[in-house]
């Protein structure tokens, strides 16, 4: 894990974009609550995305040349700043053995049935651990090269499923209740932006700083934007019962797309583009994960880590959310929940002092 | 199998990188990575049977009731 490399704000952004795209698209829960008003939610969903962006940029850009896990300490102290560390590095934890889950849910349910879902999070936990021992340069650098495809494979897609599109979805407007609505929002910012934090732990990576702001607000529309047409495309292909009851209703839709008589199942291709956004995700994760145990055990050297850090992602995947129905009801009561502090509160709360304690020097002076 | 492998393994990891970090003279690396290394064991353990702590079972256990009163609470209005 080499500690030292830069990448550029354009790499940030477009790891950010490969780590919503990645695994957002698998379940478009919020799609099934909320039907044709999931537009209001994307909406929420960028706004408050780009709030939260603010509020982390703007705390790293008052200490430029620092780490956010040392600008932590400054700002909370030693301990307290190890607390809430530490109760970020359970959200990680949780948020990771979640995805491993998933990905494994979505092979063993669709393309193969016969694997035990172990097996597979074992491969994804050896490819993440590898990704995280080479480094966060490589890392961006793989990212931007798979971006472009899986742009391609979606505009392809786009224009595959446009004729079996009929009326538009998304009328007539506003037959969601509050509720509902709250609770399409809430949960899918809980999925994407909530986990901002995780890349404001990368911000002090970055080159130019100033521009971290500009790609990621980019890369935050461009993800909301992604999410709005995967919606449009998914209620009206499929209709809104089916999308009901589909447990990957994307990946249905991805189904219909077929070239001429015999070139079939490109889906498949789409998948595996696909797989490699959400092992993004996952990398992700773990390099951060990584960085913020090293801080806050006070770690002198990581590299003898990386393998263990990897090996306790699996086993702890491996053992976490078992059952199916667990699972999405964990994801769907309990993680917007216990989401909220680390990944809100804590960037939050590091905003607010920031900006009490930039206010004091200024009066002091 | 596989988790019999995985206890051997980690524990074998644990303690070659304890030995390998000491003789570095990284002794509070090499506890943490013992440490670290015995608690992924414990996952695998034969004698545990499932019991050991996840984030999972943490969590469900912390915002169970919460949760229920903020969804009760959103349906309510």
């Amino acid at each position: 894990m080499k500690v030292r490399e830069k990448i550029s704000h354009l790499q940030l952004g477009c790891l950010l974009f490969g780590y919503i795209a990645g695994f957002e698209s698998l379940f478009l829960t919020e799609t099934k609550l909320m039907k044709q008003d999931v537009w209001i939610a994307n909406v929420f969903n960028i706004l408050i995305g780009i709030a939260l962006l603010g509020i982390i940029t703007y705390v790293q850009r008052q200490f430029p040349g620092y780490k956010m896990t040392e600008i932590c300490d400054k700002l909370l102290g030693k301990w307290l700043s190890k607390i809430m560390l530490f109760i970020y590095l359970l959200s990680n934890l949780e948020s990771a053995s979640g995805g491993f889950r998933a990905v494994s849910m979505f092979y063993t349910t669709v393309i193969l049935p016969n694997t035990r879902s172990d097996y597979l999070i074992l491969i994804y936990a050896v490819c993440s651990t590898y990704a995280v021992y080479i480094g966060l340069g490589t890392l961006a650098r793989t990212n931007l090269i798979i971006i472009p495809f899986f742009l391609i494979g979606f505009l392809a897609t786009c224009l595959f499923i446009i004729p079996e599109i009929q009326l538009n979805p998304f009328l007539p407007q506003l037959q969601s209740s509050k509720s509902d609505i709250a609770i399409g929002s809430m949960h899918l910012f809980t999925f994407t932006f909530s986990q901002l934090i995780t890349f404001g732990f990368l911000m002090s990576r970055v080159e130019n700083m100033k521009k971290i702001f500009t790609s990621c607000a980019i890369a935050i529309l461009m993800s909301g934007l992604y999410l709005v047409m995967i919606s449009y495309l998914t209620l009206s292909s499929l209709g809104f019962n089916y999308v009901e009851t589909s447990t990957y209703p994307f990946f249905s839709t991805i189904q219909l797309v077929k070239l001429g008589e015999y070139l079939e199942r490109i889906e498949i291709l789409l998948i595996g583009l696909w797989t490699v956004l959400t092992m993004v995700n996952i990398i992700i994760m773990q390099y951060v994960f990584t960085l913020v145990a090293g801080h806050v055990l006070a770690i002198s050297k990581m590299k003898p880590f990386v393998l263990a850090i990897g090996l306790l992602f699996f086993v702890h995947a491996s053992k976490s959310y078992i059952r199916t129905a667990d699972h999405f009801t964990y994801g769907t009561k309990i993680y917007p929940i216990s989401s909220l502090l680390p990944c809100v509160v804590f960037p939050v709360v590091l905003g607010l002092i920031t900006l009490i304690k930039k206010k004091g020097n200024i009066k002091a002076s | 199998m596989l988790n019999e492998a995985l206890f051997v393994g980690s524990l074998c990891y644990g303690v070659v990188s304890f030995f390998l970090l000491n003789k570095k003279g990284k002794r509070y690396d090499a506890v943490i990575i013992f440490l670290l290394s015995c608690f992924i064991a414990g996952y695998n353990a034969p004698f545990i049977e499932g019991k050991w702590p996840t984030v999972e079972i943490l969590y469900s256990g912390l915002y169970k009731s919460l949760s229920q009163y903020i969804f009760q609470q959103i349906l309510i209005k």
